[in-house]
């Protein structure tokens, strides 16, 4: 093993040590509402990880995705709810459920050319769902949302976030696994080619359509789990889950922590969840602070937090290797 | 040596400091205020209506830390701005509890938000006090232990709408909602409360615009073809002002009788200006003109005594906000001092069928489902010299408890619901 490969080892072990001891460190130093904080970032960067294969390596700006988010964890908590479906069932029904939500609107997404009319078409279906479980109060109650899901005790939240942070965790990590796995796969490459340049991708054979259809698919389905995770930390649930600005918020996640970084989004989602909960908790003007945090970082990184660490790693290999 | 020394005496310093404390915990207690964690959308639309609600427990608030508080122990409350919106009027419920270590928490104006903080308060056993969102679900429903609500309710303020209309006696009725669940909550109360008091009425039609609705002229116009006597308007604070302005321009209030609650709500009027109606219908749970009682020319003349010190002098407090904010901050203090302790446990019993005095009588607190009994104030709006704006003249007072569903209705939502 060389030099970069043994320190790549050595940082994963040590960031793994440290999500696996951080509940200790945390109960020990603070509050639980760190854990909860860093659960909420674990949902975010999920969401936000599946949106960024839409948009960073497809390179198809969806204005929809919260309808996908939205729908696994609709779809989970009815289930729940209304009828006496088993946990398990109903937590895989709701990004099967995402998934094929994903598949309609992409069907007909995927065939339009061009940026803006793409991001239309995917954010007038995410607002025609949005309409739909607002006002269908006999079944999903509306404005009122729904309350008191019921979780199993193994990793209810109702005395610690501890066994939900690890359950989080593990479901997070898989789901990064696969979606890491999926973009270093030929499929992924193809996708950063249709990114690239689309036309010249048609001209050796990809079929564009195809694949976007599929990245698109994949994408609803894991943002269909974290729906669902949010589901089982909240145990409530309301239409806002399904507003365009949650499909903002991925965006601006990915444009923070970077875009063609697999872990940029991620990045992102911790800036945002813990500057949000840092900000409100002493001003109403979070709105403002956002703003110049998205400014700054436009004009000065580009490639967004996650992209320049990333460059400066690269650059410091490189350096060494020389 | 010298070091030494100085470190004995740091340390023995210490002890007695230490050993002080264990012994009169009391002037550990002195120190720690009594934390209120105060959930609701301080930026938007619906600031117009928070603000003063916030101001109404402070007012009371103030009043009582000036009084010593409780022990010694002051009470502060700690805002935070959920933004109208469920999941992160949520997420600051759990930091105020998990963070602040807040005692009660307390808010909010969106329902769906404060039937999702009332499900974290259930869960984590702490107790919240509803001040103005207004979905009978939160206390009837998904009702329990923690939640109480010190301001009316949409069955409450719709059944005695109903009530009230009956005694007009128009026959053929409109009914013009808004597409959410206030609105769709508020007119079938009405219409329940009208059949009720009136039975024979006929709705012509209903028509239900969505949400934040621009341009209302084309539902006015169908409601007119439908040549109704009178129309229900069933609609939440900021549309309401919307509609209103519209309803204006098409002179709606010529053409047919209007009803519509919270009208006669100093908010409206200062709102709407110029286009607020005349010869109207209107309700609110609190009217700083009535009684015209010493009691609330007092509480009318506190408050703007307390605005003024805030710099935003307000002579008509609204029913909506400042009252209800009013209440909700005495019935949790008056709770605190019955029980002699600011344990949830102690306090939730407390609370449960106390009586507080307001500039409007007496309003108790249901033992069985944590509703406030808040009257209803009814009656035309019109003009009246001497008055700022148009305001209701021969008031009618409905008393909650004639528009409250029974203990054993409330029981059985509840039981339905699990």
């Amino acid at each position: 093993m060389d030099a970069t490969g043994k320190s790549k080892w050595i940082v994963g072990l040590a960031a793994a040590v440290l999500l696996i001891a951080f509940p200790l460190i945390i109960e020990r130093l603070t509050s639980q509402y760190y854990l909860y904080l860093t659960v909420k970032i674990m949902i975010w960067a999920l969401f936000a990880t599946s949106f960024n294969l839409v948009l960073g390596y497809g390179g198809m700006m969806s204005f929809g995705h919260a309808a996908f988010y939205g729908a696994g964890a609709y779809c989970c908590a009815l289930l729940l709810v209304k009828t006496a479906c088993p946990v398990w069932a109903a937590a895989l029904a709701g990004p099967a459920f995402a998934a094929a939500i994903g598949l309609v609107i992409g069907y007909f997404s995927v065939k339009i050319k061009g940026v803006f009319y793409f991001a239309t078409l995917t954010l007038a279906f995410s607002q025609l769902f949005y309409i739909l479980v607002f006002k269908w109060r006999s079944l999903t109650l509306g404005d009122d949302g729904i309350q008191g899901i019921p979780v199993p005790e193994c990793i209810s939240t109702l005395e610690s976030y501890t066994n939900y942070y690890y359950f989080a965790l593990v479901v997070t990590a898989i789901c990064f696994y696969i979606l890491r796995r999926i973009v270093q796969s030929p499929f992924g490459l193809i996708l950063n080619t249709l990114r690239e340049n689309a036309e010249r991708s048609t001209f050796i054979g990809v079929n564009a359509q195809k694949h976007r259809l599929i990245a698109f698919v994949i994408s609803a389905f894991f943002s269909g789990i974290a729906g669902v995770l949010l589901v089982f930390l909240e145990t409530s649930l309301s239409p806002d889950v399904l507003k365009w600005s949650n499909s903002g918020e991925v965006i601006l996640m990915g444009l923070l922590g970077g875009m063609h970084v697999f872990l940029g989004p991620t990045l992102g989602a911790a800036i945002m969840v813990l500057l949000n909960s840092f900000v409100t908790s002493y001003s109403e003007y979070w709105g403002l602070c956002l703003g110049l945090t998205l400014v700054l970082i436009v004009l000065f990184f580009p490639q967004g937090v996650g992209g320049l660490v990333h460059e400066r790693l690269e650059a410091r290999a490189k350096r060494k290797t020389a | 040596m010298r070091i030494g020394t100085k470190w004995t005496v740091v340390a023995l310093s210490s002890l007695v400091a230490i050993a002080i404390c264990i012994a009169t915990p009391a002037c550990v207690l002195a120190e720690k205020p009594i934390k209120v964690g105060l959930i609701d959308s301080y930026t938007g639309g619906a600031a117009a209506f928070t603000k003063p609600a916030l101001n109404g427990w402070k007012m009371v608030i103030e009043e009582f830390n000036s009084k010593g508080g409780f022990k010694g122990r002051k009470i502060e409350i700690v805002t935070r701005d959920d933004k109208f919106k469920p999941d992160e009027a949520l997420s600051h419920a759990r930091e105020l509890l998990l963070k602040e270590n807040v005692d009660f928490l307390a808010g909010t104006t969106n329902s769906g938000a404060c039937l999702a903080v009332s499900e974290f308060a259930k869960q984590k056993k702490k107790l919240l006090m509803v001040h103005m969102a207004r979905s009978e679900r939160i206390t009837e429903a998904k009702g329990h232990q923690y939640v109480f609500r010190g301001s009316p309710s949409a069955d409450i303020e719709g059944s005695a709408g109903g009530a009230f209309a009956a005694t007009t006696q128009f026959k053929k009725w409109y009914i013009l909602g808004e597409d959410y669940e206030y609105g769709h909550s508020i007119a079938d109360n009405f219409w329940k409360g009208l059949v009720r008091n009136q039975p024979g009425v006929e709705k012509v039609g209903e028509a239900w615009p969505k949400l934040q609705e621009t341009d209302y002229t084309p539902y006015l116009t169908a409601m007119m073809a439908k040549k109704p006597d009178a129309v229900y308007i069933a609609f939440g604070a900021s549309g309401m002002v919307t509609i209103m302005k519209q309803a204006k321009l098409f002179g709606l209030t010529e053409k047919v009788a209007v009803f519509a609650f919270s009208l006669a709500d100093s908010a409206f009027p200062r709102a709407l200006k110029d286009s607020m109606p005349v010869d109207v219908y209107g309700g609110s749970n609190y009217l700083w003109y009535y009684p015209d009682s010493p009691g609330n020319k007092t509480f009318v003349k506190n408050y703007l005594d307390f605005t003024e010190k805030l710099g935003e002098p307000d002579p008509y407090p609204s029913g909506i906000g400042a009252f209800s904010g009013y209440c909700c901050a005495k019935f949790l203090i008056e709770a605190i001092l019955k029980a002699d302790s600011v344990e949830t446990e102690k306090v939730v019993k407390a609370l449960e069928g106390l009586a507080i005095d307001t500039p409007i009588g007496k309003i108790v607190m249901r033992g069985c489902d944590h509703q406030a009994e808040t009257p209803s104030f009814w009656g035309k709006i019109v003009k009246v010299e001497g008055f700022p704006f148009p305001v209701v003249k021969d008031v009618v007072m409905t008393p909650a408890d004639k528009n409250m569903p029974t203990c054993a209705e409330v029981m059985e939502l509840r039981k339905g619901d699990k």
